[in-house]
């Protein structure tokens, strides 16, 4: 028996008559999938596939479960982006306008999917098509301005007011591309970075007082010809600064580095690789050494981007692995069943309500293991739960990995 | 608003903008909404035939306003507000009921109760477990398995369904042969009533203290109240889980074996049957079922238990000249028990389909199979029905069918969808059956309401005017065709 074989046998046990309807429904499926401005990056037959099913991912949508309305429901969101998309809907309308935005990007939907289909990744372009109908808020407008100023989704200066971030090798083998909301957020690691590829013995570059954000925040909120200005200014401060692998601490960058610039048409060939996974290698070959003890139990959190989009748990827990004397434990939702930060989405720039809810959430669950140090490989998500140890006034320490293993050096 | 409203006949509500202002009192502004996008998102649930009407630019029904509570004293004095006025009030909790019961057919006050999530109580000593009912299933799960407990209620809309649900549609989950159905899961409740009042339960593992009215509320689909709260067993979670499967020449000796197997009081979690059909769909990687029917069977709990249990279901099994086809069957149903993709796959196609579980004894449950699938396949354009027999008791069985086709000739999709639910509940009832086994009525099987009760029906009448005189509590559901 093959998969499709009750199929066919069933085809061709129907009248005639019937066969021929379903031809004819199985060929005709398009007419349902074409938006109104005719657009087709809109990806109008998963988001109906999305808006069919019954919403079986429903209990691990972090939007749903913090503002309780049935409009971020995944396959409701799906729905209601479906009839906009359709002209059915009518976006001038902003609380219409907001349903594509409700969503952090997290991936869980797509965990659970037996479609695979990530709700989040349809609704990008979505976004992407209010942005171009002028059907956005005044702060979405607001952060758009300030990274085509800035270059970066901070202030001007997130990178070059340390000049001690600034390095500059001869024929790097390696550029670290520092995330803009690490440089802003949690310098400490970025330095903990600079160490420890040095002990490593790596040469590398950072340029940091020239780089530009990826550009993946802009693309998320559908922002991409900023992303294609902003994915033009890194490719051609790589090519001057030379190296073939370029590694970051943030894996919204590298998605957007590996992944993003491609699916906007910006071809390159560089390797694009996280610290976690680069650390895994340098450790596995031998250069980076953790030798000493760090007597610590710590709790790990899975940035969504690592565990569900790159299908990477195990990096991050192999370098942890090494460092002697450290103390994983785990929380009770982790590896792929991690939950969102509330960082995701750029949800704080639009929705910081709702963000800074889901990010407590998900703290709570981390400080439930009784570890003193949540850890993570994601600078969106310790800001998140930095904020969130603020709104429940904690005393728990935020770190990135980096951080830990800076301290196993000798 | 570029779509048509097939559920036209809204109440008319004279000073909307007062009532807006009034539930704004209640709920606070940002839990009160009229938006557009609002209504639309709650114009519908996972009543099947409305996800065709998506493509052909309809929704079911739209409310006037969408209301959501924080808990129980705002529900009743949202409820008391209805009741003044004389306004339609439809629960809505996740939203997963495939009968349409969720559907504001006449507009009026929607009330979403997902902000009454909360776990209150976890007793170990009396294994329960007190919730507000508009927590999501799996949520739920999460939260008692981190604790060590589980409370065996898990129906394929799991992940999308609340207890609340659960409780108006009578719900029966996977593993209901051992654990139960809702109904032997509840213990008490909280409800507000159609005028407002909160009415507690009381709870005790069993009593003789007259007629347990709190019964009323299972499967009532929101017609006489809003349950907003109530206290469920617990198990610990299992020691230990492991399956078989058998192929069967035919139902005769697939469903004997079931029998015979329930009539020693031994209850394996979950038991399914599929028809040759269905078991072709699932099982095609498993050459020895070709052409049969696949039985699953899963067994959990203490290791001793399973063991026996598992021993018994061996042994009858091949009484009935079962042939053993190993775990990768368990493994399989495992792996896509909650693969709902026909939906998605299939109506942009323009193919029709539902699923519809009845009930039986089991004197008459091969003749039921024969005749409702007999009696769908009469139906123009049908092209498919068939079906897998899903819950089992020592009394009897539940048959959960698939029908798919397309609108042919003189029919029209909806006519197509209508046509052969009439066949499937004529075949049902002609076979002693009961039309709904666990999705409930809504506004699908309202019509076959006066067919399965008969004179009863008129005493359930009674009681939603006695509880809801005006009836507010979800009209248009169980016991009355809604208008179109």
């Amino acid at each position: 028996m093959g998969k499709s074989s009750w199929m066919i046998k069933l085809f061709f046990s129907m009248k005639p008559s019937v066969a021929w309807k379903f031809i004819k429904g199985f060929t005709g499926a398009k007419k349902y999938y074409k938006t109104s401005s005719g657009n087709a990056a809109v990806d109008m037959k998963s988001l109906l596939k999305c808006a069919h099913c019954p919403n079986m991912c429903k209990f691990e949508c972090p939007s749903l479960r913090v503002t309780h309305k049935e409009m971020y429901a995944p396959a409701v969101k799906a729905r209601l982006s479906y009839l906009i998309e359709r002209g059915d809907l009518d976006p001038a309308d902003p609380h219409t306008a907001e349903v594509p935005y409700l969503c952090v990007n997290c991936d869980g939907c797509r965990n659970w999917c037996p479609m695979d289909i990530s709700t989040g990744q349809l609704l990008k372009a979505v976004r992407a098509d209010l942005v171009d109908m002028e059907c956005i808020s005044e702060d979405l407008k607001d952060f758009d301005t300030r990274v085509l100023e800035n270059d970066t989704i901070f202030s001007k200066t997130t990178f070059s007011a340390r000049p001690e971030f600034d390095i500059r090798a001869e024929n790097p083998d390696v550029f670290y591309f520092m995330g803009c909301v690490m440089a802003e957020k949690k310098p400490e690691a970025v330095l903990a970075n600079i160490a420890i590829l040095k002990k490593a013995g790596v040469k590398f570059s950072t340029h940091a007082s020239e780089r530009s954000c990826c550009g993946g925040p802009s693309n998320t909120v559908g922002f991409r010809a900023t992303t294609r200005h902003l994915a033009e200014k890194n490719l051609a401060l790589f090519a001057k600064a030379g190296a073939k692998t370029i590694v970051t601490d943030c894996p919204a960058c590298a998605d957007t580095l590996r992944n993003v610039y491609k699916e906007l048409g910006i071809k390159h060939d560089y390797m694009v690789l996280t610290t976690i996974e680069f650390y895994k290698i340098l450790i596995d070959q031998g250069t980076l050494k953790l030798e000493k003890p760090v007597n610590e139990t710590i709790t790990y959190h899975d940035p969504c981007i690592s565990a569900r989009r790159f299908g990477d748990v195990e990096s991050a827990r192999h370098v942890l692995g090494k460092v002697p004397g450290l103390v994983l434990k785990e929380p009770f939702l982790t590896k792929e069943e991690t939950q969102c930060c509330g960082m995701g989405g750029v949800s704080h720039v639009h929705h910081p309500t709702e963000s800074e809810a889901i990010g407590s959430q998900r703290f709570a669950q981390l400080v439930k293991t009784g570890a003193k140090s949540i850890v993570s490989s994601c600078p969106a998500c310790e800001e998140g739960f930095i904020i969130a140890r603020e709104n429940a006034k904690g005393k728990d320490k935020v770190l990135d990995i980096a951080e830990v293993i800076v301290n196993a050096l000798d | 608003m570029n779509l048509d409203v097939v559920y036209k006949k809204r109440v008319e509500i004279k000073d909307l903008d007062g009532l807006v202002k009034d539930l704004k009192a209640i709920a606070g502004e940002q839990w009160v909404s009229t938006e557009e996008a609002d209504l639309v998102a709650y114009s519908k649930d996972a009543m099947l035939i409305t996800n065709r009407w998506i493509i052909e630019k309809k929704v079911p029904g739209l409310p006037h306003v969408i209301v959501w509570p924080e808990n129980e004293d705002q529900v009743s004095k949202i409820v008391k507000l209805a009741a003044e006025r004389k306004i339609p009030v439809i629960p809505y909790g996740e939203g997963s009921g495939v009968v349409g019961a969720a559907i504001p057919v006449y507009g009026g006050i929607t009330v979403d109760l997902k902000r009454l999530d909360k776990v209150i109580d976890v007793n170990d000593k009396d294994l329960t477990v007190t919730v507000q009912t508009g927590i999501n299933g799996k949520a739920l799960e999460r939260i008692l398995k981190e604790k060590g407990y589980l409370i065996g209620h898990v129906p394929q809309s799991f992940h999308t369904a609340s207890v609340g649900g659960w409780i108006a549609h009578r719900a029966a989950g996977q593993f209901s042969t051992k654990y139960g159905k809702i109904e032997d899961i509840v213990l008490s409740m909280r409800v507000v009533m159609a005028d407002g009042s909160i009415v507690d339960t009381k709870l005790y593992p069993r009593a003789s203290n007259g007629p347990q009215l709190e019964r009323l509320f299972l499967s009532s689909e929101g017609t006489l109240g809003i349950v907003t709260q109530a206290t469920l067993k617990l198990w610990p979670w299992p020691e230990k889980q492991e399956g078989v499967a058998f192929a069967f020449s035919d139902w005769g000796h697939a469903l004997e074996t079931v029998r015979l197997v329930l009539r020693q009081q031994i209850y394996p979690a979950v038991v399914r049957i599929y028809d040759p059909i269905e078991t072709e769909r699932h099982f095609y990687k498993e050459p020895k079922a070709k052409g049969k029917l696949m039985t699953v069977f899963v067994c959990e709990g203490i290791a001793k238990l399973v063991d026996l249990e598992l021993a018994t279901v061996r042994a009858e099994a091949e009484k009935q000249a079962g042939i053993d086809c190993g775990q990768d069957p368990v493994h399989h149903w495992f792996e896509t028990r909650f693969d709902v993709k026909e939906t998605s796959t299939w109506t942009p196609k323009d193919v029709i389909f539902d699923t519809i579980e009845v009930s039986c004894m089991w004197k008459d449950a091969v003749a039921l199979y024969d005749n409702v699938v007999a009696e769908m396949r009469k139906v123009p354009g049908m092209a498919m029905s068939s079906a897998h027999a899903s819950h089992f008791y020592p009394q009897g069985v539940c048959f959960y069918f698939t029908f798919g086709g397309v609108s042919s000739g003189k029919l029209s999709a909806d006519e197509f969808f209508n046509a052969a639910w009439d066949a499937a509940m004529v075949g049902t009832l002609k076979s002693n059956g009961s039309i709904s086994h666990h999705h409930g009525i809504g506004i699908v099987r309202a019509r076959w309401m006066k067919p399965e009760h008969g004179p009863v029906l008129e005493l359930m009448k009674r009681v939603k005017h006695a509880l809801d005189p005006d009836n507010i509590m979800n009209p248009g559901k169980l016991y009355e065709e809604a208008d179109k």
